[in-house]
């Protein structure tokens, strides 16, 4: 199931959890449009539904009401089965925490993606080749935890781009590192979703990381500011 | 603050506590039931012990026939004797009877402060002359002066000097004087009180408090052939019994079949009544020893063939044996008093007859049962205290058996070791619950890593975890101490019954509540607690360094390898020092099983050492599976498998070292009951002979010939064969020397194939098939008749009756012991040649083999009921109903309750052993799981995951605790081998095993599919909340 594009496109979402002391509204937004190859970083206050957009843009979660559309699939409208399968080719998550398996080694982490994918695919060449481009290739037998932070989440990276995903959704991925560590890491980011031509949707409170994508979108209390790609600020916008 | 948060964690979490909780709840649960169970068990040993006993406490009256010297002594003045003071002794000598006292002996000794006066002795005012020191105590024998004859009616004094070397306050004890005669010659003590009668005596002791009834009973052996009527004879010995109305009611085993007990007539065995060919309304003339006879109506006709009290031995060192005499005679005490005891003195006085024993005279006494403490320990003392106010009416002419304290001081040293054996299997109840709470501890503690990380970020202090770990463990140790004490009590009653708990004293029951609660609640708290506090104290990154590689604890420090080593150095020693063999118990030696309890460490050590080492061997051989690096990650579900437990073999091993404990104890203690259960049945056989005995009562209305055994068969009883058998029944005389022997005749084939027999034996029985005129004798008797095989026997067969017949046999070998004859059987020879010798000899028993199943034993049981007994009077004993009467406390032992109990609790804990294995990844491995249901896993790769490692643990577990139970069991019967008569065979039961590894994977499996419907629950996008 690969999409036809790979912009990101959603309209008129709505999150709203059911709770004993009434209706939570997590997210309410009218409008947000990528376009296919696009890096763009999504800002905002702590609560104002950053990560719920990434759920729903991941195909993690469904919408109360409106859709997410990937390319020309309305994901929100898939049933669980073919959101995972949908999720599984087309998606590469980078989260705060690197998430890494840690009875894995590197390529092993690197390479079950790859498997998850592609099933019974041939993995030798382009799992080395990625950890090589990426600098990681003396690392690539060592497990998780004799890795360092930064280490870490490159290999993290590495994950969520072996398969060539049409799209790669970032959770604060340098909100646990150092500023030097966190540059690496943004820049071996970019530089993946370049190479592959995938669509970057970064979440950040880092001005600093948010200035490495072409746009950034301002959330605002669970409110989309800025619906509409003009209607956006875009400082220092690369 | 702290305690709030702890409770609203707690209740929030529901899973995890629920867990934790019910861990410690079966770990206290199993160490409080076993407690319990001890304690109804107990309670139950008292009646087990007392219920075959057939008498009490008798208390002999030791007023013989022709014993009617009065000694009577004085030591004059009552004040204080100087040293260098003297006084005088005055013995007076009187017999009050009617016949003449011959050799009438005087002994009196001065006590150790007193000197005999040389030379003052002087015997009716004549001095005793002839004599260097005291003529009443001389010689090195300090024998004493014989009297020679004394007359009835006549009386004699004598008379001595003391002189005081100390200070000496003169009372009747300083000096010691007794009496004997030729009659009677046991010394009896001066001063002895008149003799109280035999009734007078009965209805004292009978109002003594904890006395049920006591009433007296008199009897005699009388000579051969002294029962007869005008027209026939009773051959053989005649007993003649005195008795009431009252001593037969009290006792069931006398049972009278027709007529009644009489003041003036007499009553006669069935038997006797049968050979003389009599009933009630005849007469009949009974000899007594001084010459004269008795004629009495016939009254009545009783079977007494059963009747332990009548017939059970009345020497010492030989109490237990039944010596049935089938001639007797029962009339009143009173006519017993009056003609029988009188018949007796004249007899010995005149030295006429030959009277191997004296009348015996005794108060058999009842203690009230019901009164009793159900501990043996306590009962015992309580009969004794009735022993001692038994004794204290009209002391000093008699002495007590007191048989119900022998019994019960047996019983109290079984159920000291019982309840030493219980505790024993009990331990493992209390140890696994400490695992259990550990195991759920370790788990719980890394659940809370993550969270306990939050709180140090937010300001909490070492102080502040430890303190909420405390109020944590307190509040999940002290809801679990209450459920498994619950749980505990009601498993422990509905195994027991709820009658046996309540039987059970209210202090030793609190007393289990109390050391089963407070103990579980300590070793559980503790497990908890400081697997938490460890957990608490590593640094959570080091910790997840560690993680990776670091072996447990146990691994690091070898103590698998340490224990095996213990356990290996401990067997060694036991078998060079023979510490396995222990001591049977006896009731008829008054000794209890002697075990070796310290042996019961070996065991346990198997069990703990096994269980490590299975770890040791599940860890090795899952990281075999360990794959190399690669890029190339291959199929998904089982590369993630192979990897998982290959890197990570400790969560299973350490899951499996659990589930071996458990299941490790439940096949050991299968093992042990099935081999306990096969042993006691296989004992019980033994001593009823095969499994069904019947023998036809003397008031049968039929006879029972040899070749009748057809009408014993039924569709449960595959063969039955006849048995001769009694007690001294024939004469066995070889070349040398003669002896009566009990002789059992058989059908050699037929015996053979009912009996369980030792191969030598079986193997001697075709000789008596090949040669019908052979016999076999015991190694004892060949010994005593000086005979060899191949040598000529002869034998005096039906001895003392009117068909005693010689015939003379071929001694073909020699054998150790019978199964079937608790009396003992000294030879073995042919019916069929017994039957050609004897015609009229019928079988005085059949025995019948119905095969090892208990259903058919009950089936055959019914059948007989149902056929030939439901006809005619036949008693019917089963390998059942001896085990039943076995007195041993310890065949009580209720050890299939026992395993009962500890297989539920243990199956329990293994299955809240895999629901905690499985929770355990499941909170331990929540992100992995999550990852990759975000990375596009679906749920049913997720599920095979868990239930490939829970699958895992269980298999490695249960084989393994197979394994180690069977070591262990097989431990356990060694070390409690003297608990048998015969050696236990070992027997691990398939049948057992199955149901165990069954349930220990049905509640993996069903554990894994909650565990994977929970990963289904989980969402992905609880990776992006890590803000």
């Amino acid at each position: 199931m690969k999409p036809a594009g790979n912009s990101v496109t959603a309209r008129d979402l709505v999150v709203e959890y059911p709770t004993p002391r009434g209706t939570v509204h997590a997210l309410s937004l009218d409008r947000l449009e990528v376009d296919g190859g696009e890096s763009v970083a999504i800002m905002g206050p702590s609560g104002c539904g950053k990560s719920t957009l990434l759920g729903l843009l991941a195909g993690l979660a469904r919408p109360t009401t409106g859709t997410v559309t990937i390319g020309a699939t309305v994901i929100s409208s898939l049933q669980e089965k073919a959101r995972i399968r949908f999720r599984r080719q087309n998606m590469g998550m980078v989260y705060q925490a690197d998430n890494l398996l840690p009875h894995l080694s590197v390529e092993e982490n690197v390479g079950l993606q790859l498997g998850i994918a592609r099933r019974a695919a041939d993995a030798d060449g382009e799992v080395e080749a990625l950890l090589q481009r990426l600098g990681l290739a003396a690392l690539r037998t060592r497990l998780p935890d004799q890795l360092s932070g930064g280490q870490r989440q490159r290999v993290a990276v590495a994950r969520a781009v072996i398969h060539r995903p049409a799209v790669i959704l970032a959770d604060e991925p340098t909100g646990s590192l150092d500023p030097a560590n966190a540059e690496r890491v943004i820049d071996t980011m970019i530089d993946s979703q370049r190479a592959i031509g995938a669509t970057l949707v970064l979440v950040t409170h880092d001005p600093s990381i948010a200035r490495r994508a072409d746009r950034i979108i301002e959330l605002e209390r669970a409110i989309l500011t800025a619906a509409a790609p003009d209607a956006v600020a875009v400082p220092d916008a690369v | 603050m702290l305690f709030r948060y702890v409770v609203t964690d707690l209740w929030r979490n529901p899973r995890r506590t629920l867990s934790a909780v019910l861990g410690v709840s079966l770990g206290i649960g199993l160490f409080c039931g076993v407690l319990f169970f001890v304690d109804g068990l107990s309670a139950s040993m008292t009646q087990r012990a007392v219920g075959p006993l057939a008498l009490d406490m008798q208390r002999i009256v030791t007023e013989r026939a022709a014993n009617s010297i009065v000694l009577t002594q004085d030591v004059v003045g009552s004040e204080t004797l100087s040293p260098g003071e003297r006084t005088w002794v005055d013995l007076t000598v009187h017999n009050s009877g009617s016949q003449n006292a011959n050799e009438v002996t005087i002994r009196s000794v001065p006590g150790a402060n007193l000197l005999f006066v040389a030379g003052s002795a002087t015997l009716d005012d004549h001095p005793i002359t002839g004599f260097d020191d005291n003529p009443l105590a001389s010689g090195l024998g300090k024998a004493g002066l014989n009297l020679g004859t004394i007359a009835p009616g006549a009386t004699h004094r004598i008379r001595y000097a003391v002189e005081a070397e100390t200070s000496t306050e003169l009372d009747d004890s300083v000096v010691a004087a007794s009496y004997s005669t030729r009659e009677s010659v046991a010394p009896v003590p001066a001063n002895r009180p008149p003799s109280a009668g035999l009734a007078d005596l009965a209805l004292r002791i009978g109002q003594l408090p904890g006395v049920a009834h006591a009433s007296q009973l008199s009897l005699a052996d009388l000579g051969l052939d002294t029962l007869s009527t005008s027209s026939a004879t009773a051959f053989g010995p005649t007993r003649i019994f005195g008795f009431d109305q009252e001593y037969a009611g009290h006792d069931e085993t006398i049972s009278i079949v027709e007529g009644e007990l009489s003041t003036d007539g007499a009553v006669v065995s069935a038997e006797a009544a049968e050979a003389l060919g009599v009933a009630p309304g005849d007469t009949v003339t009974v000899a007594l020893p001084d010459g004269s006879e008795l004629e009495l109506e016939l009254t009545g006709v009783a079977d007494l063939s059963r009747s332990r009290s009548l017939f059970s031995s009345r020497r010492g060192g030989d109490l237990e044996t039944f010596i049935y005499n089938r001639n007797a005679v029962i009339v009143s005490s009173t006519l017993f008093a009056d003609r029988v005891f009188p018949a007796f003195e004249r007899a010995v006085a005149r030295g006429t007859g030959r009277l191997k024993s004296p009348p015996i005279r005794e108060i058999d006494i009842s203690v009230d049962r019901a009164l009793l403490d159900a501990d043996p320990a306590t009962a015992v003392g309580e009969t004794r205290a009735v022993a001692a106010e038994a004794m204290a009416v009209a002391a000093g002419q008699d002495y007590l058996l007191d048989n119900i304290s022998n019994t019960l001081t047996v019983a109290a040293g079984d159920a000291s070791t019982a309840k030493s054996l219980f505790v024993f299997l009990g331990v493992p109840g209390g140890f696994l619950a400490a695992i259990l709470a550990a195991y759920s501890g370790s788990v719980l503690a890394h659940a809370q890593r993550r969270e306990q990380a939050t709180l140090r970020v937010r300001g909490a202090s070492r102080r502040h975890l430890l303190r909420m770990l405390a109020a944590r463990t307190s509040l999940l140790t002290a809801a679990g101490a209450v459920i498994g004490l619950i749980a505990g009590y009601v498993a422990a009653s509905a195994i027991l019954g709820q009658e046996s708990l309540a039987r059970a004293s209210n202090a030793s029951v609190v007393t289990s509540a109390i050391v089963g609660t407070l103990g579980g609640f300590l070793a559980t708290g503790l497990a908890l607690y400081f697997t938490g506090r460890r957990s608490i104290d590593r640094e959570i990154n080091e910790d997840r360094a560690r993680l990776q590689e670091r072996a447990p604890l146990w691994r690091r420090w070898r103590l698998d390898l340490v224990a095996t080593g213990i356990l290996i150095v401990g067997t060694v020693i036991a078998v060079s020092l023979n510490a396995f063999s222990g001591q049977a118990g006896s009731v008829y030696f008054g000794r209890s099983v002697q075990l070796n309890l310290t042996l019961l460490v070996l065991p346990l050590a198997v069990w703990l050492a096994g269980s490590l080492i299975v770890a040791r061997f599940t860890s090795g051989a899952l990281t075999r599976l360990r794959p190399t690096s690669t890029p190339n990650f291959g199929r998904v579900t089982s590369g993630l498998v192979r990897r998982s437990i290959g890197r990570r073999p400790w969560a299973i091993s350490t899951g499996a070292i659990v589930v071996s404990l458990i299941v490790g104890l439940a096949v050991s203690l299968a093992a042990f009951t099935a081999s306990y259960d096969a042993a006691k049945a296989a004992d019980s056989r033994y001593a009823n002979g095969s499994d069904i005995k019947i023998t036809p009562s003397p008031t049968a209305n039929r006879s029972y010939a040899a070749d009748d055994a057809d009408v014993f068969r039924t569709a449960h009883i595959a063969e039955v064969t006849p048995v001769i058998y009694g007690l001294s029944n024939v004469i066995l005389r070889s070349a040398r020397t003669s002896d009566p022997a009990n002789v059992v005749a058989v059908d050699p084939s037929g015996f053979a194939s009912v009996a369980p027999l030792d191969e030598s034996v079986a193997a001697m029985l075709t000789r008596l098939d090949d040669d019908p005129s052979a016999i076999l004798l015991t190694t004892e008797m060949a010994d005593f008749l000086r005979a060899e095989v191949g040598d000529s026997i002869h034998a005096l067969l039906a001895r003392a009756t009117d068909e005693q017949v010689r015939t003379e046999l071929t001694l073909v070998g020699l054998y150790e012991r019978l199964p079937g004859f608790p009396d003992g059987a000294e030879a073995i020879m042919s019916i069929g040649h017994h039957t050609e010798m004897v015609p009229t000899k019928d079988p005085d028993f059949f025995l019948a083999a119905t095969g090892s199943d208990d259903a058919a034993l009950s089936r055959a049981v019914d059948e007989l009921r149902a056929g030939p007994a439901s006809a005619d009077s036949i008693q019917i004993d089963t390998r059942k109903s001896t085990l039943d009467r076995d007195q041993s406390s310890l065949a009580a032992l209720n050890i299939s309750g026992l395993v009962s109990l500890d297989s539920a609790f243990a199956l329990g804990m293994a299955t809240v052993t895999m629901v905690v294995f499985v929770f355990g990844l499941l909170l331990q491995r929540r992100r992995e799981y999550v990852t990759l249901r975000a990375q596009g896993l679906e749920p049913s790769t997720v599920r095979s995951l868990i239930s490939a490692e829970a699958v895992l643990t269980a298999l490695a577990g249960a084989l393994g605790g197979i394994l180690i139970g069977g070591v262990m069991g097989y431990y356990f019967v060694t070390v409690l081998r003297p608990l048998f008569v015969l050696d236990p065979a070992y027997t691990l039961p398939p049948a057992a095993l199955a149901p165990i590894l069954l349930l220990v994977l049905g509640a993996t499996l069903i554990c894994s599919a909650i565990g994977s419907r929970l990963v289904n629950r989980l969402e992905p996008t609880e990776l992006l909340r890590d803000e």
